[in-house]
């Protein structure tokens, strides 16, 4: 059981890499991965709370991360939907491309 | 140009690591307890095997609304991508 | 314990899975309409459980209500009800039954319909949810619950690549906000070691916890700021407002911004605002703060507005604006300020949703949505046009309208005795009387005369017409005898600062 600087210290770098994940890739699919990766920084952060006391173990971050779990799946899922459709329309899976919007 | 933009984003991610890591290493031992922590929600880490029990016991307990709120969550999310996959054909 | 029984989100859960199964029924047959009447019935039983909700807190003494399953609230998830929850949940239903009316004929040739309202319904009873939870993590169930319904409604005339490309921009914006809330809450449970809102006010060594939690406000500000469109965070709401269907603009823009606001204002109020004199440079650093935020959003809303040329993209930037006025009242920190937020929270969601609607009923009868192109037509649609006439001068602050009232309560606030923030005044009415600016070149465009003659432009269907009509009466009777949402923000202000001790002795006892 490490002290709690080691923990938060990866919770802030996981958070660091999901931002330039999202903000540097131009694959539709990665930039998906890169909210995934800060939604696991969120649930080490929670589980690194909850296991500061020694010889026990706080029971209620542990129930928060099993259900946030659950709702990553379904906003990825639904990410996953408009990916498809994009793929649809224009044929290409570069974000990049998706610039006809404007002003 | 885009692999310049890459390494700039790379360079500044490593740059704010070691920061956070270095702000946490000299600041972070004051990281607060909690005061008052209540004694139902703790369990010991001696019984490895019983853990399952516990947790179940405990999120059927205390948290079963966010547990039937998440049944509509699910909902909504089946509903969506049924709504954006679905192909319509349709002879008008 | 039992204190009341949340009817409204009952409602709306039965409503979604009857839609949704009515509605997969008569696309095999093709033909039938009743999953339009039984959602509309559905909004219409849900507004009548959240005026049993408000019959029943204004009977109780301290004003207080708390529903939960199973065992009791410091560890158990609850529903905690006070005056300012009731106030969101019936702003949000009663707009959203003339969004209902509306959706009848507006999505009449559109597909996969009973997905359309079950999904409506959801987005609705996520939404009624935020405003009653006591929990942070209930708070966020229901939270994701409305993002989801609201990704896939903006994206879904998916035949078209415009929804498309708006959608997606927006899912990756949101929830991004949303998993910086969950991560601000992270850091909040392990300063407190639970996570109910009253608990985590109480429970905190604040003076240990400098830093941290600055760090904690930060992310759970970024995270309400995406959907709050606040500004540096804003940029996913010019494209997918005028890309989803027009209730749903109208919805989105009227309600769910908003709600980020409530979002912020519930954390910010009940957690950090009465330990703020135990941070160092605490109730200066977040007064500056919100003022500051204020200006930018204000200035940039309207300036941008100035430059556009298609209407709802106008719209959607008048709402950014719109977000700026109601940061002033946040920032002020006094009871009067937060009346008149919550005052402008209704009052926008009446007047910008009108200006959807209306907006919308034009662009489908027109098929374009350039402002060039819509010369003289509002001669042809004569209801159309006053209607919007009504609600963009109420955006625009006129007297006699309803937008009026709350602009004068949100501006006088910022000079109260103790806030001494005059520049703030200032610069609002500055930005009040510059955004009449882009609101009087589109009625002028609509009531010019008409260069060459569009083919048989009949007015829009009687469905359309009578929540239009409905709100724009409201807007102009609230502005001229504003007494009873008066007093139901004044309730829902009061709640927020001073019965606050109520909020959470009730939790902790």
């Amino acid at each position: 059981m490490l002290e709690i600087q080691v923990y938060l210290i990866t919770v802030l770098s996981l958070l660091v890499i999901g931002l330039y994940c999202m903000t540097f890739k131009s694959n539709m699919i990665r930039i998906l991965i890169g909210i995934e990766i800060i939604l696991n920084a969120a649930n080490l952060s929670f589980i690194a709370f909850s296991a500061r006391m020694v010889g026990y173990v706080d029971l209620m971050g542990q129930s928060l991360v099993v259900m946030s779990i659950v709702l990553g799946g379904s906003v990825i899922a639904v990410g996953l939907t408009m990916v498809v459709n994009a793929y649809k329309h224009y044929k290409t899976l570069d974000v990049k491309e998706l610039r006809r919007l404007r002003w | 140009m885009s692999r310049s933009y890459a390494v700039m984003g790379i360079v500044l991610s490593i740059f704010m690591i070691t920061i956070a890591a270095y702000a946490i290493e000299r600041y972070g031992a004051t990281f607060p307890t909690p005061i008052m922590l209540s004694g139902r929600q703790l369990a010991s880490t001696s019984d490895v095997g019983g853990i399952v029990g516990l947790m179940s016991g405990f999120i059927w307990d205390y948290r079963s609304l966010d547990l039937v709120m998440q049944t509509l969550v699910l909902l909504a999310t089946a509903t969506g991508c049924t709504a954006m996959l679905r192909i319509i054909r349709r002879k008008r | 314990m039992f204190e009341f029984i949340p009817y409204t989100l009952i409602f709306l859960f039965i409503g979604a899975v009857t839609t949704l199964s009515v509605g997969i029924i008569e696309e095999r047959l093709g033909k039938g309409r009743v999953k339009e009447w039984l959602s509309i019935i559905f909004i219409a039983l849900a507004l009548g459980g959240s005026l049993i909700l408000y019959n029943e807190i204004t009977s109780k003494p301290l004003g207080l209500m708390v529903f939960s399953i199973g065992n009791e609230p410091p560890l158990g998830s609850c529903l905690e009800v006070d005056r300012l929850s009731v106030f969101m949940a019936f702003s949000t239903l009663f707009l959203s039954l003339f969004v209902g009316v509306y959706s009848f004929s507006y999505m009449e040739h559109d597909t996969r319909l009973g997905e359309y309202y079950s999904l409506l319904l959801l987005m609705m009873a996520g939404m009624v949810g935020v405003a009653l939870a006591g929990d942070f993590f209930t708070f966020f169930i229901f939270w994701e619950l409305m993002c989801i319904s609201s990704y896939v409604l903006v994206a879904f005339r998916k035949e078209r690549w415009g929804p498309i490309e708006a959608g997606f921009k927006y899912l990756v914006m949101s929830s991004l906000g949303s998993v910086l809330i969950l991560l601000g809450m992270s850091f909040l449970y392990g300063m407190a070691g639970n996570v109910n809102f009253a608990y985590m006010s109480v429970g905190i060594n604040w003076g240990a916890a400098g830093i941290w939690a600055y760090l904690a406000f930060i992310l759970l500000f970024i995270g309400f700021g995406v959907k709050a469109a606040i500004v540096p965070m804003h940029t996913w709401l010019p494209d997918a407002h005028p890309e989803a269907p027009s209730p749903i603009s109208a919805m989105l823009s009227g309600m769910v911004i908003e709600t980020g606001l409530y979002g912020l204002i519930r954390v910010f109020y009940v957690v950090f605002m009465p330990n703020a004199t135990l941070l160092p440079n605490g109730p200066e650093m977040f007064k500056y703060l919100f003022a500051i935020f204020a200006v930018i959003t204000m200035s940039i809303g309207n300036i941008m507005a100035l430059l556009q040329k298609d209407i709802k993209r106008l719209l959607a930037y008048s709402s950014i604006a719109q977000i700026g006025y109601m940061l002033i009242g946040v920032a002020s920190g006094t009871t009067y300020g937060l009346l008149g937020s919550f005052l402008h929270i209704f009052n926008h969601s009446l007047m910008k949703g009108l200006a959807f609607l209306a907006s919308g009923a034009l662009v489908e009868r027109v098929e374009t949505r350039n402002l060039d192109e819509m010369k003289g037509l509002g001669r042809f649609m004569p209801v159309t046009t006053i209607t919007l006439t009504i609600s963009l001068l109420g955006l625009g602050g006129v007297p006699a309208t309803a937008g009026f009232v709350s602009k004068f309560i949100l501006f006088g606030s910022a000079l109260a005795p103790g806030v001494d923030m005059w520049w703030l005044t200032l610069i609002g009415v500055l930005n009040s009387a510059f955004s009449i600016a882009y609101y009087l070149p589109i009625i002028r465009t609509l009531i010019a005369t008409p260069t060459g003659a569009p083919s048989g432009l009949k007015e829009a269907p009687a469905s359309m017409l009578i929540p239009m009509g409905i709100m724009a009466i409201l807007i102009v009777v609230l502005g001229v005898y504003p007494q009873p949402i008066l007093q139901l923000a004044d309730g829902a202000s009061k709640a927020l600062t001073e019965g606050l001790q109520n909020y959470i002795l009730k939790i902790l006892l």
